[in-house]
């Protein structure tokens, strides 16, 4: 096992290293000269060539990668050309709205999708199969953004029960401030017993993370109803039916768990993919995230904070990665062999 | 051998078993009768398609898919209609008074979980033991069926096992709920020759030593003769003829029976060709009108393809025929 995961992740840090040769040599190719960027739009030609001194830009690209590498093994990842500020500090910064938000909206996902599936395939042919069929069908073909207005038209505009957008209530804000801590709102108003902060961000997150949530629950719910059907036909289901085995243990306890390896792998994949893409949930909903700082970066050419989202989303996808091989290794003992 | 004055333990009776198909049913099965005495192997042999295992999958009421549909007939076990019976009493006689040896126990093993899981899980269900009584239980089986080292197995997963201990641990799981009848389907097929031999003389061991009666399937006639008191042969989905093992090796007495023994391939007679039955098996999208083997039968006449043969007594014998062999009988030589 202990090999087997060594393995996982010395392999995943050889992808890492080839991804940061490629997305730097992609930021320095593209026209655009960040020294000018810099300064601004009223640069003289000497300032812009001070600042591309200063930014290392008139070395060899080998020596500038070769220097962005061993900041990065430092933990910096560079300046921002658009805000001047540390990329790092500017991801840690932004990074935890969007991971509450994703973190939450996965958690919906596979709370309903799994059970979805488990009972569409338990009642296959089914009104209950039809209702699935339709409902994860359809939470897989709405487009993001339009889901996201229809749901704030309903919720807050017509029944005015759930906030329209941001993370917190700014009064709430300001009455009862949170100290600062992780920068996940909701653990820190849990820590610091701070119950009106709470249910202002729960409130505030719900709307958000169901529209997150709509397309992984969709697909999750198909992956899981296809893998237990395939999963009943095996001769060790048969088996557990011949034993007196009653269905519901043979569903849940036996098939469930079989038919859970196949779907894992896409749990987490849209995982880091609902990470890396959250820019129209974050822009309908003034989420102010990681996707929206993304998004600025790539319009103004900000190359240092586009590397900088672009290696953290890789490194994540990369060990989530390892953590679904190791979860399913776990699950299904026959996995280390292969 | 079965005592004909004592109650049958496994009855079946007029089974007809159908598959819905796009092309229009199957008539899988068209079963006359079939009995099974307390505490003796009864052997169920004929060629693939024959209808054997479906007949086995029938007894435990696991139809073998969705599309497949019991249309009549019953299966009484202890004067109990199996097919009429709800789930919970289905989930109450599986495992404990009837259970099954699979053919292939790397498939009927769940790779996710230990061989001793499901093994645990039939002691508690099935003999209501507490953890630690099912545990030493497991290990007093696992002890009996052979496997070495029984506290180590149980934790092992089923690819970790060899062929051999694979069909031990699935024997233990069809023993471990104490029944009445074990249906083993082919539990040889998927193993190599030497291991054959092991599993099949750990069955007869265990079949003398608990009394179980047995369903026994298998085209072995080899393994037929060593474990069987009786022997039901199967073509076209029916019973064709029963009778006592020795019986029917010396002198089968239905053409199919005698067909199906001619071809046996012996070490003794050196043959250039082994004998096959001429024809094809029969198609079963039509309902047979008269008896199913028929259009192959060397001794066919307008009778049997317009009237169906049932199952009669002669003695402790039983054939579907309307001309039966007899010992001596001259069409025995045109027959071979």
């Amino acid at each position: 096992m202990w090999a087997y995961t060594l393995r996982r992740i010395a392999l995943g840090i050889v992808v890492l290293l080839g991804l940061t040769l490629v997305t730097f040599l992609i930021a320095r190719v593209v026209p655009s000269d960040p020294a000018a960027r810099w300064m601004g739009p009223r640069a003289t030609a000497e300032q812009i060539g001070a600042a591309r001194v200063k930014l290392g830009l008139d070395k060899p690209l080998y020596v500038q990668y070769l220097r962005y590498m061993a900041d990065m093994a430092r933990g910096d990842l560079g300046t921002s050309i658009r805000t001047h500020q540390p990329v790092r500090k500017d991801l840690a910064a932004m990074l935890p709205a969007t991971v509450e938000l994703v973190v939450v909206g996965m958690v919906l996902a596979v709370l309903v999708g799994i059970p979805l599936g488990v009972l569409s395939a338990m009642f296959r042919d089914s009104p209950m199969d039809h209702l699935g069929r339709v409902v994860s069908v359809t939470s897989v073909s709405l487009p993001t953004f339009w889901l996201a207005m229809i749901l704030q038209l309903v919720f807050f505009k017509s029944l005015g029960i759930l906030p329209l957008a941001d993370r917190v209530d700014s009064i709430i804000k300001l009455t009862y401030p949170l100290r600062p801590g992780t920068g996940f709102y909701l653990l820190d108003s849990l820590l610091q017993g701070n119950w009106p902060f709470f249910h202002s961000t729960l409130a505030h997150l719900m709307l958000p993370a169901v529209t997150l949530a709509a397309y992984p629950a969709g697909l999750v719910a198909r992956m899981i109803r296809s893998s237990m059907l395939e999963v009943y036909q095996e001769d060790y289901i048969r088996l557990g039916r011949a034993f007196g085995f009653s269905e519901s243990l043979i569903t849940f306890r036996y098939a469930l768990r079989n038919a859970l390896a196949p779907a894992l792998t896409v749990i987490a994949l849209t995982f880091a993919y609902s990470l890396g893409s959250t820019f129209l949930v974050e822009a309908v909903f003034n989420w102010p995230g990681m996707g929206k700082y993304a998004a600025d970066a790539v319009t103004t050419a900000d190359y240092p904070a586009i590397m900088g989202v672009t290696i953290f989303i890789a490194a994540l996808y990369v060990a989530l990665n390892i953590l679904v091989d190791i979860a399913q290794a776990v699950l299904d003992p026959r996995v280390q062999l292969s | 051998m079965a005592e004909p004055q004592r109650l049958p333990l496994l009855e079946i009776r007029n089974l007809s078993l159908e598959f819905a198909t796009p092309l229009g049913p199957v008539y899988a099965l068209n079963l006359g009768g079939l009995d099974l005495y307390p505490g003796e192997v009864l052997g169920l042999v004929g060629e693939s398609g024959s209808g054997k295992s479906l007949t086995a999958s029938t007894v435990l009421g696991l139809l073998p898919s969705r599309r497949a549909r019991v249309t009549s007939g019953q299966v009484l076990f202890d004067g109990r209609d199996l097919l009429r019976a709800t789930p919970a009493e289905l989930q109450h006689i599986r495992g404990r008074d009837i259970s099954m040896i699979f053919q292939d126990p790397m498939a009927a093993l769940n790779p996710v979980f230990p061989v001793g899981e499901p093994l645990l899980r039939i002691l508690r269900l099935h003999r209501g033991l507490r953890p630690a009584e099912a545990r030493h239980e497991a290990l007093r089986i696992l002890d009996e069926v052979q496997i070495p080292d029984p506290a180590a197995i149980l934790r092992r997963y089923p690819h970790e096992l060899s062929g051999g201990q694979r069909q031990r641990i699935m024997i233990a799981m069809a023993i471990a709920g104490g029944p009445r009848l074990l249906v083993a389907d082919e539990p040889t097929t998927a193993l190599d020759v030497t291991v054959q031999e092991q599993v099949i003389r750990l069955l007869q061991a265990l079949q003398r030593a608990h009394g179980t009666a047995v369903l026994f399937i298998t085209h072995n006639m080899g393994v037929v003769a060593r474990l069987a008191d009786r022997v039901a042969v199967m073509y076209g989905g029916d019973v064709v003829e029963v009778a006592p093992v020795a019986e029917l090796f010396s002198a089968p007495r239905h053409p199919y029976s005698r067909l199906l023994l001619d071809a046996i391939p012996r070490v003794s007679a050196r043959r250039e060709r082994l004998p096959a039955i001429g024809g094809e098996v029969p198609d079963l999208r039509r309902r047979p009108v008269g008896c199913a083997f028929a259009p192959r039968c060397p001794l066919v006449t307008a009778r049997c393809l317009s009237e169906r043969p049932s199952l009669s007594a002669a003695g402790a014998r039983q054939v579907a025929c309307f001309h039966p062999l007899a010992a001596g009988d001259s069409r025995t030589e045109a027959l071979a």
